[in-house]
Order: structure tokens, then C-alpha cells, then sequence
């Protein structure tokens, strides 16, 4: 039996994790159409901006949670062998930090101190 | 302890009839793994617009072409549906809309809003 409440955590994570992706999304998605960029100048300029850099960073870390906790929801819903889900569970966490490094590498890319 | 007799299997998908409230439950699933697979793709468009002039108009470029067109009505709909019954059971767990009426009507609203917002966007996009 979990003391440590490990369920009622990971519910949390997913509703808050849910919500910064919805506000992000409806903030860019209102700010694209007022500004729709028309030239990689003005889409990268409005990107580099540090604001946008670091809530972009926190977006896809929100998206890599939520993707965790919904995809392992699946996996150990209809995967009953526990050998295989084990294995996809582990595919499955490596593919995200793999993911994760991605978008790393193109935050640090545009990022000018 | 003797092994208790095999339980049957029902499992013709095409005879089992889900509830509304299923129907937008099931698919708020199949959307979310939809929305996953298209991590890579965004990320490799998001890499590319950023990579400079040419890279920008590059991917302008894709999202022009028919083919992605075609593709992105299934992701704007996974995406429609997703928040809308995402929403939908934010509100349940604060003990909104929890009577099997109103969970009824909710559902039948996300479902149909999904396809409608989908439509809206994707005529949109093509004007």
C-alpha cells in the first residue's frame, strides 16, 4: 500500500501539466494571429525573446509529463504482460528525454545573453 | 488455489454499443496518442522555421502542400477534442456536470464542438 499518496501526485501532475498547456497554447495561438510573422526575421525575433524562450522551454516540458503519465495510462491498460510493458515503458522514457534534448537544443540555440 | 474458469470475451467492437460519455472518453484517449505522435514532426518544424531564411521558407513550404493539409484535419481535430473533453473532466473532478444527465450532455457537446472547431479552423485555413 502507498503512504506517499503516489496516485493522487501523478493526477495533479497531469491536471497541472494540462493546464499551462492550454493557457500557452491559447496565449501563442491569440499572439500568431495578431502577428502572424511573415518573414523568419520577425519569427525568430518574437522566438529569441527570453519570455518566450523559457515558456516555450517549460511548454514542452509540460507536453513530455503529460505525454508520460497519458501514454503509460495506455501501456499499463492493455499491455498485461509484464515483461513487454516493462520494455515499452522504457522505450517510452527514452524517447521523451531523447525529446527533451531536441528542444534543448533549440532553446540554447536562440538564446543571446 | 484452482485456476477460476476462463470469463468470457466480449470484445466485437462493432457490437459493443459505448455510451456518448464513452464515445468522448475513448476518443480523448485515441487523441492524445495522435497529439503524441506528432512530437517529432513539430519539434523538426519548429528546429527548421528557426534555422534561417531558407529553413523558415521551408517550412512554409510543407504546410502548403495538400498531402499536409490532408494530414493536419486529423491532428486539429485530436487537438479540439483533447483539450474540449480534457476541459470536460477538469470540470467532473470539481463535481460539475457528475449527474449521468448532465454528464450526458456534456459529452454530446464535446463531441460535436470537437468536429465543428475542427471544421471552423480547417475552412479557415484554406481561405
Amino acid at each position: 500500500m502507498s503512504f506517499r499518496a503516489l496516485g493522487l501526485r501523478t493526477w495533479l501532475i497531469q491536471r497541472l501539466s494540462a493546464v499551462y498547456i492550454a493557457l500557452y497554447m491559447a496565449v501563442i495561438l491569440l499572439w500568431l494571429l495578431s502577428h502572424l510573422p511573415a518573414s523568419y526575421s520577425q519569427w525568430s525575433g518574437m522566438f529569441s525573446h527570453p519570455v518566450m524562450l523559457i515558456a516555450t522551454a517549460i511548454f514542452y516540458s509540460a507536453v513530455f509529463v503529460h505525454a508520460w503519465v497519458g501514454i503509460r495510462d495506455i501501456l499499463i491498460d492493455y499491455i498485461n504482460p509484464t515483461g513487454i510493458r516493462f520494455g515499452l515503458l522504457t522505450l517510452l522514457a527514452l524517447f521523451l528525454m531523447v525529446m527533451s534534448m531536441w528542444v534543448l537544443f533549440i532553446v540554447i540555440g536562440l538564446v543571446k545573453l | 488455489m484452482k485456476k477460476r474458469a476462463r470469463r468470457p470475451k466480449f470484445l466485437n467492437l462493432f457490437k459493443i454499443h459505448l455510451p456518448v460519455t464513452g464515445v468522448a472518453s475513448i476518443l480523448h484517449r485515441l487523441s492524445g496518442v495522435i497529439l503524441f505522435l506528432c512530437i517529432p514532426a513539430s519539434l523538426f518544424l519548429l528546429q527548421l522555421s528557426l534555422s534561417g531564411d531558407a529553413g523558415f521558407q521551408q517550412a512554409l513550404h510543407y504546410f502548403s502542400l495538400p498531402v499536409v493539409k490532408i494530414l493536419l484535419i486529423p491532428v486539429t481535430w485530436s487537438f479540439s477534442h483533447h483539450l474540449l473533453a480534457g476541459v470536460r473532466f477538469l470540470l467532473i473532478d470539481q463535481n460539475l456536470g457528475v449527474t449521468l444527465a448532465s454528464a450526458r450532455k456534456s459529452a454530446w457537446l464535446v463531441n460535436m464542438l470537437a468536429v465543428l472547431v475542427t471544421a471552423f479552423i480547417t475552412g479557415a485555413s484554406l481561405l
